[in-house]
Order: C-alpha cells, then structure tokens, then sequence
C-alpha cells in the first residue's frame, strides 16, 4: 500500500511538473512593463519618431551643443578664448591647448557622442528592416524614409564632431550589441569620412526639404541641412588635419574631390532660395534662437539644436555661461562672461560700417543697477548670446534659458561655395564673387556699397574668405576647426601675437586706439546691438570715434566718469607670456590640433592609441 | 533545537487518559545539579502511564500521582534522564545532571530540513540566540560579527543603518553582490539580518561548503544564512522585558591644520609663481604677512567636532510574550529601537513587531503562521556617496577654514564656491537633509500533513511587502542647489517591492532496518518579485523654504520641471530538487543533492541551470576499533568531503535584451521652441548598459575537507575545515569602451578561485558551581585568486571612481581581487636633484630638472618640478625619465592573510563578563582621504591634514621666498613631506597603508539579582543588568578612521578604500533583561 502510495504520489508530481513547464516558458518570460522591444517600436511610426528624437536627445544638454562642445571645444582661435586662469583639467585647459587626459570637461561629451553614434546606428539597423519601412503604406514608408535619413545625418554630425576633434576615433557604424568586438581600434578618419559623406548623399534623398515638412522648422534635419552638412564634411575631408602616422598636418592629395562635393552641395541649396536664404538683419538671425519668437522668415538658420527643458540633459547654458555679462543683482539675473573676446578682433571689423562686431563680440556689461557700461578691451565677451534677448529675468532661478545653438547657417553655405569655387578654379568665378559679397553687403546694412574690394586672385580670394568667415561666424564655434582645415592655425596665432603687441605698443594699426576710455553707466535700451553700442555713455563723444583716438591718456577720468582700462587692459603679461591666462599658451604646432582622448577611454580600451603630443 | 525535542517530549503523552479517581499531589522544584539555578520547562512524567507535566519558570511542579505510589521520570534536553520512586512524599526536590552526550543532540537546518548534528555531512557554522543575546546590538548582523569562521561581516561605516556586508568565504562573484542567500523560517528574505530584531532570533545556521547549499541551486554560491525564530514554549506566558540605553561617540578624528598653520598654507598658495592680482587676493580676504600673527589667537574650530562630535543618546525597549498549550504555541515580541547618529541630522528608529503561531490539528497536519512587520526611519545623507569627490560630505568637515569666517553661512566665507569647492559643513549638515521611511512586511505560513508516520508533505507559502519612502531635501548651498541656481530641491523615491514564494516538499524515510537509514526529499520552488520604483524630483523651490514644507509643496510657477520617472520589473524563478541522505550504522554518511533552477534573467536557452552536490562523512569515532581502544577523551570525531556545484543569477533584469525605454530628459528634445518631444532611448531596462544575449548563471563549484572532533566529554570542540571554490562564468558588469555608447555590459567572464582554511574551537575550560569560563576562537585564511579573465586578457587597469579617470585598481590573472595600482612614492625633490641658475639682476633662482632624475610633473598638474615637489620612482625600463603610467605598480591588496575572532565569556556567582574581539591580519587599506587632504588638488582655502605641517618650506620667517638652494637645504632640514600637489590625485604608496587591527569589539558586565530576591517581587524570575562597550579600543596603525571602512562597494573589483567614510563610534550603553 505504502508503494501505491508513493508512485501515485509521485505521478502527481510528474503531471504537475510537466504541466508547469509548458507553462514555464511563459513564466519565465518578464519584460519590464516599462520598456518596449525592438519589433514595438520600429513597428510605429509614433515610437520610430520617439526613438529618432532620442538620437536627437545626444546633440543637447551640457555636455553636448548645449554648453560643453559650443562654448568650449572651439575655443581658443582668433575669436575668442575662455575666462579665467588655467588648469589641465577644466575648461580653460581646453581653450589654451594644455588640456590633460583626464580633463573632466572632455569626457563627458565624448562619451555622449558616442552615445549619439549607437543611438543612431540603432536606428540605422532597424528602421530599414521594419515591416513599415518595405510593406506599410505608402505614406508610413515616406515617413520611415525620412527618419532613417535623419538617423543617418545625426550619425555623420556626431562622427564628424568627434574626428574634428580627436582625429582617428573608432568609430562602429553598426549597434554595440551586433559588433564585432567592442574594443575597437582607431580607425583612419579619411575611412570614416568617406563613409558618412556617401550617408549623407542617401540621406539627402530620404529627407524633404524645409517647406515639405514645415513642423521641423530648423530643429531637425531636412534636406538642406543634410546638403550644408555634407558640403561642411566635405570641406574638412578635403582640408588639413593633424595625422597620425606622419605627426604633421597634412590634406590628402585628391582633396578637389571634395571641394566639388561641397561646391555641388552648396550650389543646390542656393538654387533653392524659398527653402533657405539670407536674413537681411544679420542681428534677427540670433535673436531668433533665443524665444518663440522667430525673425528669420528666410531660414538662413538651416539646422539649430533646440534647448528646452530646464535640465542639464536638453537645455543649454548659451546665455548663462557665455554671452554678454549680466550682474546677478540686475533686474536681468546673472548671466554670461564665460568666454572673452581676444583683444584684437574688436579692431579686425570696419569700426563704422559693419554691423556685426557689436552683435558679435559684448561691448558693455550689465551693472546691478540694471545699467550698461563698456568693458575693458580685455574682458569683452561673446555677444550672440544675451539672457536679455530671452523671456528669463532676475526673478527666474533657472540656469537654462532656452537658447538654442545654430549648427549651420545659409551664409555658411554661401561663403562655403565661393571658397570651393576659388579652389576648383583657381580664380574665384563671378558667383564665387558674388556670394562673399552677398554675405558682406548683409554686414554693411547701410553701407552695402562700401563693402571691401574682392580681390579677384585666387590667393586674395581666399584671404578675403579666410577674413570673412572670421567676421561673420565669430562665437560661433566655427573658427578654430576653419584654420585647422586651412593649416593657419599656428600662423594665426603668431598672427595674434605680433598684432597684440602693437596694439600694447599702440604702433601700426593701433596708433590712434587710446589707452583709456572714460565711461558712465548708461540706460540699456534693449534696442539694436549697434544703437547699444552707439548710445554708450563715453568722455569724448561717438564710441565709434572714442575708439580710434588717442584721447586724454591719464588714468584720472575726468569727472562723472570711470576709468575704464582699453589698450591699457592688454598687456604681454596677460595675453601672451602668462602661463595661466596667455592666448594659446601651451598650444604646438603639429601637436595640440587635437585634443587628448580622456585617459578613462584609453583604461577601458586597450586598442586605443593616445594622440600623439599627450 | 531543545524546543523540537520539548514538542516531541509532549506528543508522546498527547491523548493520555486523564485523571483517576484515587490520587494525590506530588509537587516540587527542578534545579541544576552543578549550579544549583532552577530549570524552566522539564518534563516531569508518571512512569508507565501518561500523566505528565512540566516545572515552570521556577523550576516548580505539581503532578498527581495514584494513592499508592509511582515513579517520576524527570526528562529535560542536555540532562541525564532521572527516575524517582514516589511512595508517601508529597515534596520531592530533584537535581539533574547535564548529560555531555545528549547535548549534542542538536539539530541543525540544512535547508527543506534538519539534521541532528553529528549526522551532518557538510559544513555548517551554528550560533544560538543565547550568543546574541549576549550582545546589545542594534541589528543581528553586529552581533555576529567575528563569531563563525568563514563568515565575514563587516560594517561599511559608521553611519546609523550603514549596510553591512556579510561575505562566506571570502565570497565568489568578481562583481555584484556577494551576499548569502537568507532563509527565515524557510522563506527566502533580502538583508534579513538588518531586518530582524536580534531578540527574536533562536539560531542561526551558516551552510558553508557548496554541497550544503546546492539545494538551494542559484544563489546558493554565496553561502546560505538559515534564520529560526522563536516560537513559543508550551506552559502558562512568559513575559520578558529587556531594555538597554546608551551614548555613541566618535572615537578619533583627522588631525587638521590650526588657523595659523592654515594661513601659513595660504600665504604661500597665494604667493609662490603667481601674479600681482592673486597676491593682492590673499591681502585683501587674510591680511599681510605681517598682520598673520593673529591667527595664532583666533578660536580654534574643530569642524569635525562641531559635525560629528555630539554625544549620540540611543535606546532599545524589547517586550516578548510566549507561550501555548499543548496544541498552539505562540510568540509575539515588539522591538523599538530610537538611535542617533554621531553626524548631525542623522538617526536611526525602529519599531518591529512580529508574531509566530503554531497548531497542530493532529499529530498528522499542523500549520504555521509568521508574520513580521518592520517599520524604520533612517535620517541623514551620510558622508559618502557612490559619486566621485565633488559630492563626498565629509570633505567639508576636514578642509573648511578652521576658524569663523562669519556665522555658519557656507557663502559668507566662500561667497564663489568654484575656487574653495567647499561649504560650511554645519550649514551644509542642516541643508542636506534625508529620511527613509521603511516598511517590510514579511509573512509566511506553511500547512504540513503526514500521510504516513514517516512520508510528509509540506507547503510553505511566503509573502513579502517592502514599501519604502525617501525624501530628500537640498538646500540652497548643498551641491544638488549650485546646480539649480541655488535653489533648494526635493527628491521624493519610492519603491515598493513584492514577492511571493511557494515551496513544496515531500519528505519521505523508508524504514530500511536497524542499520541503514535513508531520507529523502523532493520538492519544487517558485519565487516571483515585482518592484515598482519612481522617482520625483522638485526643483527651484523657494529660497527659505524649510524641508517638512519643501515635501509636500507643489510645482514652483514658472518653472521647467523633470518628469518624474519610473521602473517597474519582476523577476521569476522555477526550481525543482531533491535530497537523498543515507546513513549506515551511523558511521558512514552520504548526502546526494541536486536542483535545477529556471531564471527569467537569462534568454532562453540559457535559463536553465543544474546544481549537483555529494557530500560524504566517516565518523570515526562510531568505528568498533575506535570504540574498543576505549579513548576516553575522545568523544567524536568526524570526518567530511564535498563537492558540488551551486550557481549564482544576482542581476538586473532584461541585460540580455535590447530595450528601450522612455524618458524626457537623456532621451528627450524640443522639436519646438517650448516643448519637449520625449524620447525612447535603447539600452536595457535598467538603464543605459548594453545588452548581452549570451549571458548565463554563473557557476561555483567547491571542494570541501573537514573535520570535527569532540574532546574530553564535549569540552573541547574543534572544527577544521579546507575549502577550494572555483566559480566560472562569473557575472561581471563589466565596463566596456565609452566608444560602444555604453559604460558597461554584464558579461560572464573569467573563473576565480577562493582557497581557504577554517578553525574554529570552543572550549568550555571551568564549570564550578561558582564559576565558569567559556571561550571560543576562530580564525580564517582565504586566499582570493583570480584564475582567468575575459578573451584570455591577462589583466587590466579599473578605476574605483573615487576621482574621476584615476585607474587605480588592477585586475590581474593569478592575483588577488583588489590590488591596488599606483606610483611608489619616493619622498620630495630636494635642491641636489637640480641644476640652477641665479639671475644677475633679481638674484632669483631658476631650478631646472636634472635629465637623469626621474620628472614626476605628470602628478603636478603638468608643471616643471620645483624642490619640494612630490617624487615617485621611476620603475620602467623606458628611456625617458618622464614619469608615466608605466611606473605604476601593485601596492598591495585589500585581503588580509587571516581573520578571527576571540570571545571569552565568564561568570561568577551573579556576575557575568564576555569580552570579545576581533581580528584582521596583512591587508592593506587605501587612504583615499589621506591622498586628498594632503593634496592641493586645483583649489586654494582648503584645510589639509596636520601632517602637511611637515612640507617643504619655500617661504622664510618675513614671508619671502627662498630661492637661494643653500637656504632652502637649510630651511627645509627638519621637514620631511612634499608641497601638497595641484593637479588631480594620483594613487601613490603614500596612501596604502597596513590595515591590521585587534579590536576589543565588546565588553559587558552583567549582574543577575539573586533568585531570593526576586521571588520577594512576586512576579519577576529574572533579572539581570548589565553595561556593555562596542568597539572600546581598536589597536591598528591605520592613520584614518577606521580600517575596515569600505566605500566604494558598487564595483566589488575595488575593495578596502576608506574615502569618506562615515567615521566609527564607540557605544557605551547600560540595559536591562527582565523574565516575568
């Protein structure tokens, strides 16, 4: 009986277990309820979409366009250069070329780089293989077009970002988890190149442009920003960088190649003038990246990365730490100062006629009292960037004003055409002379028939370029990798040297700039960036005058005005010799055109080679 | 143990006949023959008929016996049986003799079931609540540290409910968690030793080899704690009170700079290689050099007295009622524990309340219900968190300016945090506030029926609810607050977490004859968790809002908020096993083992995983040619082998899949100007680690040899054990290249191997009746090895993270874990280790670096050595004398040679005394906070260690600097340390020190009133007093807090840093144990 028992007894059990493991699969199977597989998001166009923003996501917050790559990783050039003393291991090691490997201010945006990448290359692998993507309608198949287009681009943005500034990176072009291995080694930047120029061109056929999607605005990329980028890409492909092999900056020998990308590039954008055109107020273009309130009906700004959000993750600190100077206890609330303008490039603009010097370099700060005064020549700050032009004020708390960052620009495109037209031809063609003088004449406002002459030589054409980019894209984050592509950046800085010390000095160009200007606070009117200017408060009259003219020279203001420092602010100490605020101290030519990767990179990847000169 | 047997003792005499007509009462009192104290629940029985009783809490009794006489059997567990003949007595008085044999007949938990002792096969580590009871500690956990050898506890810091990490030989996994597996009342239970109340507690046993915990399968690997509480004793309530208060306080501090030695320090930050501006700086905010005699004057402040000087009160009340009839038993007990931290708003309350039932319907179905309710509020945010330096607390304590700068504002003295990166630590310790509100519910039941005498079957059901609340406030100068213009914000989490378990056994032992005995078990298990977890956070608050307002306030206007975010998983576990136990003659012992777990952590086809064991044991001592040689002395001795296999699946859910989940923020943009598109992000679902399809269990299998010997009537007891634990696959999150878009992957990588021996002695040296002395001792040695790493790497550099990009532990083949790696610290430059030349003009010195010396500018911040500058040794063989990261070296590792534990407990008449201590031998420590408060880092107004008094000196008496290398030889004769370092830290010998230590982890001295005095009470049985010291004096050459502290657990490949660590109290308490 006991036996009976016992086999009855374990039948039960055998019934019981196996009828648990049918059912075991299922059990077994628990996925997050707050998470969703592959087959349900590239399934929607809704998710597909929520999955392309988050690509988006990489470009903004901190430690993307939002603080760390714009106001940071372009600095120091002939524009501008980062306030304060020098350390290894922040932010103005960067901008005096002595940054360390474990610069805590490169980090992180390299890793959120990378983050875009595989962001991306998710996306690249499964929206073509969806069931939308071949069998869903044919609107859904428009749709997944576009996203994989915009995928592809973002991806191209990302790489090209990290190769301007790091060199041979490694770079997988697909997912993490379908690699290879994932420790890759570096990788020839002219492979990688190559490789998202020829994504770009399929994007640009997969993404319509501005007009065909109007709720993109200049948020996304459509398809004259995907042509702008590929023409950009194209330019740097084509222009010098630091190799690794050889420890010299050096281009390729077929680099014409992609001058004619970028010249076709730039020629189809210009051919479409209703998707993106000049703004005729050079000012409006900045405002416009500042409220909800846009002044850019030409879209001349083509691809902007969008800030929101009051976090660190998708917001920017444009406004807070650079741009003009505001007083905490002004009525505005504290903002700005983190980058300052190299003494000399407020004399590089026509000091009457071109509007953008006052727009593009902080004359005045904003004192507690609410009220501008001027800067010493020493301090001036960035100007494109203004929490006065946002909706924040003194009684806002938040650090993130909202401000968006302008990626590419249609005066880009233009200057980018004629400088690729002077290259392919050797002489700059009547549209090469003409677009450079389109972008000038927009400067000029008012003065459009006193523009500078073009120089109709190859080489003077480009010099022409060379200074044009210069005044037109300063703060902008653009400079410093245009001089690396040229090669000029060692000379620019010699350049820079020479022309401080006359300025010191007050010979040459500088005779007439006055080592003293006299200043009382004066009402910011809230008006033009050039009336602003205008309208200081000055001993001697029209700034414009006080800044060419030797005036009283005496420390002593006369009375009801402050002493403000001008060529006296400038001296070799504090802008060439000092080893914690000199321009460019630490920087090597043929050596710190790049940065060092971060020495936790290197810890986790043993194929990865420091660049050389770290 | 004695309770099972107590049960049993009743069973025989249940559905007796009752009484007869012709009777009379017999009564008495039971006491123990060699003390003479009375016992409490002896079972006093009529011979050959099936009247019994049993004495109560006086050892009292009262029976009725027949008219005519009969024989009293006395029973009582651990004593000699003893029989009298009654014939007219009306009062018999008995003594009992203990019985050294029957002690032994203890059982112990090996997991579905118990064994008695000497019929155990695997290696088990035993402790009773009487051990516990010893010590009045706030968690079990505390209690059993140092006591079992093999077990390690540790208490991370010293922060009121800091977690303490319990280890099995020396634990298995390479990373995530290493903790055993806990078993309350046969349901699995996280932490339960931080849960329990340690009162509630009556044994506690530790499975040790892998054979034992096999049946447990997955997460058996790391040793099995199996947790019985008390059940109540059948006889009439007993009622016991115990209550014990006392005062915490730190017990010893960093040594800092005082004001003028501070200045000092500043003057020269200031004015060595800087400009006018930075030199008029120092003027403006400290004075002249002439004026600095002041601060010779200036009150002294000791910020870490001000912090975490306060004498920290703290009291525990405990009630437990017991009791039952001879068909339910029950025990409830309450616990209120209130305990302040010695850090300023930090603190600890407790209130547990827990009831255990048990009925027998029959002697074949009984049930079983537990059930346990936790209510805990732990305050403070701590000192440490899992950030790198800029959010470490403690910080603020040691290098804030040792003086008044203005009231307690962190902003009047620093009104531009970024150049000192530090706050006023009293302000920040009342701006930084945190509370966790905690509520466990634990619950089980089981229904267990004998369908035959010998066949059982048994369902246990458990049911455990966790709710846990923690609101966090920062306040306008905390770090959170500079981030979010220095406004306060709010952080609000929640998680509640459920889990059921079922589990069903059959237990079956067929009658094999007298010689053989066999039992076996089957069974099978489920186990389902499901958290749910959100997070909100309130930012931008106003700037005078008080935390208890900052909780329950609403959206500020005009604000951009975070969303709040939110994670719901689960988890689910199939298990299936058996058991088959056999013994012949009880001699020779064999124990087979198999269970197969099914986990939904892994893919399918990689679910499954299959746990084998055996076990074999000879005792010898059973053995007729043992028995004929008649060793008196001898009275067991045993002999064990092991071997198999458990698995361990302590991961996060989904890490095998590609997810994506959505979230506004790192997945978020604005497609517009003024709004954000959320985002979904891939990765896996608990954040932003890459998936791995091919992730499985890791697997542990061990080897196991020991022996147990028994001595001079079960005086002396010693066990010895061997272990070899070889665990492959091991579950490693591991990092991967940045460049993949992740940080890290869970990989099964690598084999490491555990190799240890294990002693432990109990000694009972004196039993006189007004006398005794017990002792034990127990020690461990452990050798950690790592066997193989991932693709045949043979190793690599980890970074602990206590500072950003400092790789500063290396993982290497055939080392153990934990090695430290950094420079060797070879002293300071001195002048003879440069060229120089005077300038004509200035008459100033300029010191160039000799080509054949070793450049250590890498660790200054990229600048030229000076004399006086920090030197390493240059250990590469490359040419250049630059020093890089090749001149890095293994400086020592974080795992002691042996380990131990010493307890001595002793009484004399009423008096009783246990002193304990514990040991650690050979490991070594990194002071991370010694390597920063020695350092300048890149901020000036920043306070160092004491010891920085000892620096190279640039600055003469009059506040000039010397240049002159002869001066400098001479002013800098009597010093011996480097200029503290700008630059970021680098890991140096300098910081690795001997982390050895004897400490004396308690003292009590107790007294139990006489029992003439207490009967005067008329209600009390008991009564004891007592005062105790923890952690009274630690012997250790370690220069920080604590050498045990531990803080950077997250990454278990980074062990034995102390880098703000809550510091270490000393608890001086005095209590009270009442039995009613």
């Amino acid at each position: 009986m006991n036996n009976k028992f016992i086999k009855s007894a374990l039948m039960v059990i055998a019934v019981g277990a196996l009828s648990i493991t049918t059912s075991c699969k299922k059990y077994l199977d628990v996925q997050s309820s707050s998470t969703s597989s592959p087959d349900v998001v590239f399934e929607s166009t809704a998710n597909t979409n929520a999955a392309v923003i988050a690509i988006y996501n990489r470009l903004c917050g901190d430690n993307g366009y939002g603080s760390r790559i714009s106001t940071l990783f372009g600095l120091t050039a002939d524009d501008f250069k980062t306030s304060g003393s020098y350390s290894s291991s922040d932010r103005r090691g960067i901008s005096m070329y002595g940054a360390s490997s474990d610069n805590t201010d490169l980090i992180n945006p390299f890793l959120q780089l990378y983050s875009g990448v595989e962001r991306a290359n998710i996306c690249i692998k499964y929206i073509p293989a969806s069931k939308l993507y071949t069998n869903g309608s044919d609107a859904e198949k428009t749709i997944m077009k576009r996203y994989y287009g915009e995928a592809l681009t973002l991806r191209a943005q990302f790489l090209y970002e990290l190769i301007r500034n790091w060199g041979d990176v490694p770079a997988s072009f697909v997912p993490s988890a379908d690699a290879e291995t994932l420790y890759g080694p570096n990788v020839d930047r002219n492979k990688t190149y190559d490789q998202i120029i020829a994504d770009l061109k399929t994007a640009e056929d997969l993404v319509p442009w501005r007009s065909g999607i109007t709720e993109y605005g200049s948020f996304r990329y459509t398809k004259g920003a995907i042509k702008g980028l590929r023409a950009r890409i194209a330019l740097a492909r084509g222009g010098y960088s630091l190799r690794s092999a050889s420890h010299t900056m050096e281009r390729s020998s077929d680099y014409l190649t992609y001058y004619k990308i970028a010249f076709e590039e730039c020629l189809d954008i210009m051919n479409h003038r209703s998707e993106h055109n000049l703004n005729p107020v050079y000012e409006n273009v900045f405002k416009s990246l500042h409220t909800t309130t846009r002044y850019d009906d030409a879209h001349e700004l083509m691809f902007e990365v969008a800030a929101f959000g009051g976090n660190a993750s998708t917001d920017s600190k444009l406004g807070y730490y650079n741009g003009i100077r505001f007083n905490s206890a002004s009525t505005f609330g504290s903002g700005g100062g983190g980058m300052n303008a190299i003494p000399t490039y407020f004399y590089e603009f026509d000091l009457t006629k071109d509007c953008r010097r006052d727009v593009t370099i902080g004359v005045f700060e904003i004192v507690a009292s609410s009220k501008k005064i001027i800067n010493t020549l020493f301090n001036m700050t960035d100007g494109k960037f203004r929490k006065s032009w946002t909706t924040f004020n003194g009684s806002s708390a938040a650090q993130n004003f909202s401000i968006n960052w302008p990626i590419l620009r249609f005066s880009d495109v233009l200057l980018m055409y004629a400088e690729a037209d002077n290259e392919i031809n050797g002489a700059p063609s009547a549209a090469a002379v003409s677009a450079l003088q389109e972008v000038q004449k927009r400067a000029y406002a008012g003065f459009e028939t006193q523009i500078p002459v073009t120089p109709m030589d190859k080489t003077g054409f480009f010099n022409a370029i060379v200074k044009e980019r210069l005044l037109e894209f300063g703060g902008e984050g653009i400079r410093k990798y245009d001089l690396i592509r040229w090669n000029l950046l060692a000379s620019k800085f010699d350049e820079i040297r020479t022309k401080i010390r006359a300025l010191i000095a007050g010979t040459g160009d500088y005779a007439n700039v006055p080592n003293y200007i006299y200043a009382k606070e004066g009402n910011y009117l809230m008006g033009t960036s050039v009336n602003e200017v205008a309208t200081l408060d000055l001993y001697g009259g029209i700034p414009n005058n006080v800044f060419a003219s030797p005036g009283l020279n005496s420390s002593t203001a006369p009375t009801g005005y402050t002493t403000k420092n001008w060529r006296k602010a400038v001296s070799e100490d504090n802008s060439i010799t000092s080893t914690s605020t000199g321009i460019a101290y630490y920087f090597e030519a043929n050596k710190k055109e790049l940065f060092p990767y971060p020495k936790t990179t290197l810890i986790e990847n043993p194929n990865m080679v420091q660049n050389f000169g770290y | 143990m004695s309770r099972v047997l107590l049960f049993l003792a009743f069973f025989s005499f249940f559905g007796l006949s009752v009484t007869k007509a012709q009777t009379r009462q017999v009564s008495g009192t039971v006491k123990d023959k060699t003390d003479g104290q009375p016992l409490a629940g002896v079972s006093v029985s009529i011979k050959e008929s099936k009247i019994a009783t049993s004495t109560d809490a006086n050892g009292a009794y009262k029976i009725t016996v027949p008219v005519n006489g009969a024989t009293l059997t006395f029973t009582y567990v651990g004593y000699k049986t003893k029989n009298v003949t009654v014939t007219g007595q009306t009062k018999v008085d008995v003594n009992l003799e203990e019985d050294a044999n029957t002690l032994q007949e203890v059982t112990v938990n090996i997991g579905y079931g118990s064994v008695r002792k000497e019929a155990l096969t695997g290696s088990v580590s035993s402790i009773t609540g009487k051990d516990i009871d010893q010590f009045p500690v706030s968690t079990a956990a505390q209690a059993l540290a140092g006591k079992l050898a093999g077990v390690s506890v540790t208490t991370t810091e010293g922060s009121p409910g800091a977690e303490i990490v319990i280890k099995v030989r020396g634990g298995s996994s390479l990373t995530g968690d290493n903790s055993p597996l806990y078993i309350v009342d046969g349901i699995q239970v996280e932490n339960a030793l931080s849960i329990l109340s340690p009162n509630e507690i009556q044994s506690i046993d530790v499975l040790k080899d892998v054979a034992s915990t096999s049946i447990y399968g997955s997460r058996g690997a790391n040793g099995v704690v199996i947790i019985t509480t008390k059940s109540g004793k059948k006889g009439r309530p007993i009622v016991s009170f115990d209550a014990y208060a006392g005062a915490r306080q730190i017990v010893n501090e960093l040594d800092v700079m005082n004001p003028y030695e501070f200045i000092k320090y500043q003057y020269e930050l200031y004015n060595n290689n800087t400009n006018q501006e930075v030199k008029d700086t120092f003027t403006k905010k400290y004075g002249t050099f002439e004026d600095l005699d002041i601060y010779k004057n200036i009150q002294n402040i000791d910020w870490q007295d001000k912090v975490f000087g306060r004498q920290a009160w703290s009291n525990t009340e405990v009630l437990n009622l017991s009791g039952g009839t001879s068909k339910t038993t029950y025990n409830a007990s309450v616990n209120n524990t209130k305990e302040d931290g010695i850090m300023l708003n930090s603190g600890y309350r407790r209130t547990f309340a827990s009831i255990r039932l048990d009925h027998k319907f029959s002697d074949k179905f009984r049930i079983g219900l537990n059930a346990r309710y936790s209510r805990q509020r732990v305050d403070g945010v701590g000192t440490s968190s899992t950030g790198s330096q800029g959010t470490n607390r403690l910080r603020n304590s040691v290098r804030y300016q040792p003086y008044s700068g203005g009231g307690d504002s962190g902003d009047l003295f620093d009104a531009d945090y970024l150049t000192t990166g530090l706050t006023n630590p009293i302000t920040l310790a009342n701006q930084e506030l945190k509370y966790d509100y905690r509520n466990d519910l634990i619950s089980s039941g089981y229904i267990q029926y004998s369908i035959l005498k010998n066949l059982t079957i048994k369902s246990t059901v458990g049911y455990n609810r966790v709710n846990r609340h923690t609101n966090t406030f920062n306040g306008p100068v905390s770090n959170v607050a500079r981030n979010n213009a220095g406004l306060p914000a709010i952080q609000l989490d929640t998680v509640a977490q459920k889990s059921f378990i079922n589990t069903n056994t059959i237990n079956y032992r067929p009658n094999l004859g007298k010689n053989h005995s066999l039992d076996l078990l089957v069974g099978q298990e489920i186990n389902m968790v499901d958290i749910d977890s959100r997070t909100t956070v309130l930012k931008f608050l106003p700037i005078n809002i008080s935390a208890q307002d900052a909780f329950v306030s609403s959206t500020p206007p005009n604000t951009i908020q975070d969303r709040p975010t939110s994670l719901i998983s689960g988890t689910r576990q199939f298990s299936i096993f058996g058991r088959a136990s056999y013994s012949f003659q009880n001699k020779y012992l064999a124990t087979v083992n198999f269970r197969t777990d099914a986990s939904s952590l892994f893919a399918a086809g990689k679910q499954w995983g299959y746990f084998p064991s055996a076990q074999v044991a000879w005792r010898l001592t059973e053995e007729k040619f043992i028995k004929d040689m008649q060793l008196s002395w001898l009275d067991n001795f045993k002999v064990r082998f092991s071997y198999g296999a458990a698995g361990n699946n302590r991961i996060g859910q989904d890490l095998f899949r590609t997810l994506f989940y959505l979230s506004s923020t790192t997945g978020g943009y604005a497609e517009t100007d003024g709004s954000i598109s959320t985002g979904l992000i891939s990765g896996t679902a608990t954040g932003n680690i890459l998936s791995n399809p091919n992730i499985t269990w890791e697997t542990n299998i061990s080897k196991n040899l020991g022996i147990d010997i028994e001595l001079f009537k079960n005086k002396l007891s010693l066990n010895l054990d061997y272990y070899d634990n070889r665990t492959k696959n091991l579950l490693l999150n591991a990092n991967v290249p940045q460049t993949t878009g992740y940080s890290t992957q869970q990989q099964n990588v690598g084999k490491t191997q555990n190799r240890g021996f294990e002693l432990q002695l109990n000694y009972q040296a004196v039993k006189t009746r007004n006398f005794s002395y017990n002792t034990s001792f127990n020690i461990s040695f452990n050798k950690n090895k790592i066997v193989e790493l991932q693709n045949g790497v043979s190793s690599y550099i980890t970074q602990s993270g206590w500072v950003n990009s400092l790789g500063d532990f290396k993982v290497e083949v055939g080392k153990p874990v934990g090695q430290f790696y950094g420079f060797v610290s070879d002293g300071r430059y001195t002048v003879d280790d440069f060229t120089y030349v005077q300038n004509t003009t200035t008459g100033v010195y300029t010191y160039t670096l000799k080509p054949t010396v070793a450049n250590s500018r890498v660790l200054l911040g990229n600048r030229d050595p000076q004399p006086g500058d920090m030197k390493v040794q240059k250990l590469s063989s490359s040419s250049s004398m630059m020093i890089g990261d090749d001149d890095r070296t293994v400086l020592g590792t974080a795992q002691p040679k042996f380990m131990g534990g010493f307890n001595n407990q002793f009484a004399y008449k009423n008096f009783d005394l246990t002193v304990f201590l514990n040991f650690s031998y050979g490991s070594k420590v990194y002071n991370a906070n010694k390597l920063e408060f020695t350092s300048q880092y890149n901020v000036k107004d920043n306070n160092l260690l004491a010891v920085m008094n000892d620096r190279w000196q640039n600055f003469d008496a009059n506040g000039v600097k010397v240049t002159d290398p002869v001066v400098l030889t001479a002013m800098n004769a009597n010093t011996t340390l480097w200029t503290p370092t700008t630059g970021n830290y680098a890991l140096t010998s300098y910081a690795i020190e001997n982390g050895s230590f004897l400490r004396i982890s308690n003292v009590t001295l107790g007294y139990s009133l006489p029992q003439s005095l207490i009967k005067k009470t008329g209600f009390i049985s008991k009564l004891r007093v007592y005062g105790t010291v923890n952690n009274l004096y630690t012997i250790t050459g370690y220069t920080g807090y604590d050498p045990e502290a531990n803080t950077r657990r997250s990454n278990p490949l980074t062990p034995g840093i102390d880098y703000a660590a809550y510091p270490r109290s000393r608890y001086i308490l005095a209590g009270i144990n009442m039995v009613f």
